[in-house]
């Protein structure tokens, strides 16, 4: 055998305590490279197939003088667009003990994979809706729950757009939109909405 | 022309800002199968000189022949190989390898060059024919220098090198370690440069050669170098 090694196998017997942490050290590094490298593409994987099941809209467009059905139309009329669908939205109080949560109120449409419902039933009352599944792991909201939402309050009783405030959760949703603790921002002051809603379009009075 | 040969050899280190002249415009010769000492205080050059002819650093400008070959001129893969196959150094503090036995520390290096001589025999040739299945922990300061020797000398270079070779021993085992590069001068006729402190273990050369402040200072040839058992110091 090579005079080399001899000294090496040597050195690794006589300080195999050393030699043997650090074949661990390098090891677990590996593995937590590994984990690291693959998890990233993991992640990415995961998030992509989720958007190819629930397929999310490219372009929201809004607007506070409101849209009208001719807006609707003029949209679905463009070449680029594929499909447009319109639904309500507002931004409204929730309250809960002595705190009051910003909520956002959208309208529900079925045929739209708007959401993924995770438990319970879609609503298919006027006074029924669906929470996010952060919303009822925050507020300790259940199924069969009643919650209470309260409109902007500097506004007149005739502008309410809401005919139900008082409403029975009947499922729990899981949103692509709303993946991230963040869930965008509300016309309500200057808050942050927390918690996104869902709840049948009869809900609306125009 | 002469085996060895500097000629305007400079070599200069550059520590940040500031350049250190090791070596300032050295020029000297050596003749085959002489045994020459190299003499002088600290910082004067001596162990750069012996780095550049053991191929291990290289010149900042000026030649340095080795047996016809400048090798200064060798790229890093010649130079390799120039070590491999035509040097031989003795390290003051013997730089054996711990974990492998005399045998093995000379097998080691025998097993990266040209023609080799048997180990057994180059063992048993220093004195340690008895010891050379010890390690280095097993040996005394004397003995580690000898396995040292003996693993420069089994290389069969042309020429052996040895950095202070008795720095670390005592008189006694001083003396036979220089009896030995003496003896293997003689016999093996082997070109064998020595740098030493020791300016009383001059008389044992061929040739002297006198380092101060980077030049050389001084060559003095011996015509009739005194066996090392005469000198005393």
């Amino acid at each position: 055998m090579k005079a080399i090694s001899k000294d090496r196998i040597r050195t690794i017997r006589k300080t195999w305590k050393r030699f043997l942490s650090i074949v661990l050290m390098a090891m677990l590094g590996t593995g937590v490279f590994v984990g690291i490298r693959a998890s990233g593409n993991n992640m990415l994987h995961q998030l992509k197939s989720y958007y190819d099941i629930y397929p999310v809209f490219d372009l929201k467009l809004s607007s506070t003088l409101g849209m009208t059905k001719e807006d609707l139309e003029a949209i679905q009329n463009l070449d680029q667009v594929k499909e447009a669908y319109g639904i309500y939205e507002l931004d409204a109080y929730l309250e809960t003990g002595d705190t009051q949560h910003v909520v956002k109120v959208s309208q529900v449409l079925p045929d739209k994979k708007q959401f993924e419902l995770i438990e319970g039933t879609l609503p298919s009352a006027i006074d029924e809706c669906v929470i996010d599944q952060d919303m009822a792991k925050d507020l300790e909201v259940k199924i069969g729950d009643q919650i209470q939402i309260k409109e902007d309050a500097e506004e007149e009783e005739e502008e309410q757009v809401l005919v139900q405030t008082n409403l029975k959760v009947t499922g729990i949703s899981q949103s692509p939109l709303a993946i991230t603790e963040e869930k965008g921002t509300s016309t309500l002051g200057a808050r942050k909405s927390r918690i996104f809603y869902f709840n049948p379009c009869r809900q609306y009075r125009f | 022309m002469s085996y060895i040969e500097f000629k305007n050899v400079k070599k200069e280190y550059k520590m940040g800002e500031v350049i250190i002249q090791a070596l300032d415009d050295t020029n000297f010769s050596i003749e085959k199968g002489e045994l020459t000492v190299i003499v002088g205080p600290s910082g004067a050059g001596k162990t750069t000189t012996l780095n550049i002819l053991g191929g291990m650093d290289r010149v900042s400008s000026g030649t340095a022949k080795v047996d016809g070959k400048d090798i200064t001129k060798l790229k890093e893969k010649e130079l390799v190989k120039y070590r491999r196959d035509d040097i031989g150094f003795v390290f003051q503090f013997y730089n054996l390898v711990q974990n492998l036995t005399a045998k093995e520390n000379v097998e080691l290096a025998l097993q990266i060059c040209k023609n080799p001589l048997d180990p057994d025999q180059v063992l048993e040739d220093v004195g340690l024919k008895e010891r050379k299945n010890n390690f280095p922990s097993q040996l005394s300061g004397g003995e580690q220098q000898r396995v040292s020797i003996a693993r420069a000398i089994a290389k069969n270079p042309k020429i052996l090198l040895c950095d202070e070779p008795t720095g670390a021993l005592d008189y006694n085992t001083g003396k036979q370690i220089l009896k030995l590069l003496q003896d293997t001068c003689r016999e093996k006729k082997i070109t064998v440069i020595i740098i030493t402190h020791n300016t009383a273990i001059a008389e044992m050369a061929d040739q002297v050669i006198s380092f101060k402040n980077g030049k050389v200072s001084d060559i003095r040839k011996n015509p009739n170098p005194t066996p090392v058992e005469r000198i005393e110091w």
